[in-house]
């Protein structure tokens, strides 16, 4: 019931394209899984349940006002108690994985914001110290005519490395006026 | 059979690995910074011949220099504050030893480094005392790291806590002093809680020594490869002659992108790097208490000014849920020590501190 359940559950919601035969096995086999093991712990309680207050039951009545301890034992399935404890056992030492799990994951989304404030200073180096092409501007003085342009790479490092705006020599009257004795301030 | 490492200790001895890093970077820098500067005067020198400035007009052209100047006063004065402070240290019988952070043999070269790292006022003014002292505490708590902010070499008990949440950090320092804190916990679970906020701490400022170094990286590759073109520049430029209106339009341009290059390079000399400068400064500051949406009164803002700022820089990019929030107010309002660095009562601590802290990184996420 639980495959075939699952089965369907698979069709339905995994697109055409995406199907394959593992993941299709993976969905519905009815063993190796949390789900399953949960309907069992559930299964074989309500049966020790059962058990018990029936061996119980049968302990008192024979017992005839006290307790026949011996009829209850004969009446109990202990292998059931034992697989019922086995069950147990599997349920709790889950949910202190799934407890640590979960506090492990919300640590891991803390780090997460860290290392994107730590990506997102990377990304501002990466701008800030993207200066090779202006640094051209040497070799190109020596390689071509485009001095101006040349000049006006020179211009663009200042301002990526923060010269304050009114040191930079941004026009050709600026250089003259500095080199004829002039002052930038 | 030697106990395993708490996360916190592992993120801790990351963060000394960090800074044992990031001051090996430091020092070389120093070494090329030293030569920039060489070359750069060299530069002035040749341009200023140029100019044949008349002597009397000297001081007005020096404009430009006193960057330079700036630079080096500053770290002949982070190698002087370094010495006097860890002298007094040592005659406070040497508090906080073991926590320094980097605690390192400062020459000029490696002061040099740290007055790179730390930034230098770049408006050509001469260094006033209020702008050079801010990025000089800054690089002396970073330089003594717990050892000289908590022993008290020089500064104020108030200061100690302020220089912590600085570039320094609390991977080390803070965490140092609050770890006798984490003893007030009796509860695993409470216990755990807090160490894992510390241990973020710590992996934060791990982050930030890293970006640090590769900045650092950075920033010597430039100044080594600028050196060599300001010295083909200077060899290019002595075969212009001196007379600038002789020269031809071509070199006068040249000379134009060669000063633009000079200054480009003097500020890889005063621009701070980054990693290392405090995520919370005045600035932002300011940006807050005049934030419409700030949630924190003028009078707790106002009297508890200089702990919230330290306190926004502790908890920057630190994620805390009400649970954590109430147990960092206990752990600090339980710890004597920490009291004490925070110059803070233990009545005037309430939480209202570490509310407008939060509350001030929210203005700046």
């Amino acid at each position: 019931m639980y495959s075939v359940r699952r089965l369907i559950k698979y069709y339905m919601i995994v697109p055409k394209k995406e199907r394959n035969f593992t993941m299709l096995w993976q969905s519905c086999e009815p063993f190796s899984n949390a789900t399953v093991k949960r309907m069992l712990t559930i299964a074989h309680g309500t049966f020790c349940m059962i058990d018990v207050s029936d061996a119980t039951i049968h302990g008192l009545v024979d017992g005839m006002g006290s307790f026949n301890i011996t009829e209850f034992f004969l009446r109990l399935n202990i292998v059931g108690v034992g697989r019922f404890t086995i069950s147990l056992y599997g349920e709790a030492k889950r949910g202190i994985q799934l407890s640590k799990e979960k506090k492990d994951a919300l640590f891991i989304k803390r780090e997460k914001v860290i290392v994107s404030d730590y990506i997102n200073g990377l990304k501002i180096l990466s701008e800030i110290y993207n200066d090779e092409i202006l640094l051209s501007f040497v070799n190109d003085f020596q390689s071509s005519d485009l001095y101006k342009e040349a000049f006006n790479k020179s211009i663009q490092l200042a301002k990526l490395r923060n010269v304050p705006e009114n040191q930079i020599l941004k026009s050709k009257d600026d250089i003259d006026l500095y080199f004829r004795g002039g002052c930038i301030k | 059979m030697k106990k395993k490492k708490s996360k916190l200790q592992l993120a801790q001895d990351e963060a000394q690995a960090s800074i044992n890093e990031t001051n090996k970077k430091i020092e070389e820098l120093g070494t090329y910074s030293s030569n920039l500067c060489i070359e750069l005067n060299n530069m002035q020198v040749l341009f200023d011949k140029i100019r044949n400035m008349p002597s009397e007009k000297k001081l007005e052209i020096d404009n430009l220099k006193q960057i330079r100047l700036n630079w080096r006063q500053q770290a002949e004065k982070i190698e002087s504050d370094y010495k006097t402070a860890t002298v007094k240290n040592a005659g406070a019988g040497a508090a906080g030893a073991g926590v320094g952070v980097a605690v390192m043999t400062l020459g000029p070269t490696a002061a040099m480094g740290i007055a790179t790292t730390f930034g230098v006022a770049s408006t050509g003014t001469a260094i006033s005392a209020l702008s050079g002292a801010a990025a000089t505490n800054a690089a002396l708590a970073w330089l003594g790291g717990g050892a000289l902010a908590v022993g008290g070499g020089g500064m104020a008990a108030g200061n100690a806590f302020l220089a912590l949440a600085g570039p320094v950090g609390w991977a080390i320092a803070g965490v140092t002093l609050v770890a006798s804190g984490l003893m007030f916990w009796k509860s695993t679970s409470d216990k755990n809680r807090i160490e894992n906020v510390f241990t973020l701490i710590s992996e934060r400022d791990v982050k930030s020594y890293k970006l640090a170094v590769v900045e650092l990286n950075e920033r010597i590759v430039r100044i080594n490869s600028e050196s060599k073109l300001l010295q083909d520049a200077i060899l290019s430029i002595e075969g212009f002659g001196t007379d600038y209106d002789a020269m031809t339009e071509e070199q006068q341009y040249q000379l134009g992108a060669y000063l633009n290059l000079m200054l480009s390079s003097t500020q890889l000399l005063v621009n701070p790097i980054k990693g290392l400068l405090p995520k919370f400064d005045e600035d932002q500051w300011n940006k807050y208490i005049a934030w419409e949406n700030r949630k924190v009164d003028d009078k707790v803002c106002n009297t508890f000014k200089s702990l919230i700022i330290s306190l926004a820089n502790l908890l920057y990019k630190i994620e805390l849920d009400d649970k954590d929030k109430r147990l960092l107010f206990k752990t600090f309002r339980k710890n004597k020590k920490m009291l004490s660095a925070m110059n803070i009562k233990k009545k005037e601590f309430t939480e209202d501190i570490i509310d407008a802290a939060e509350d001030a990184l929210s203005c700046i996420y």
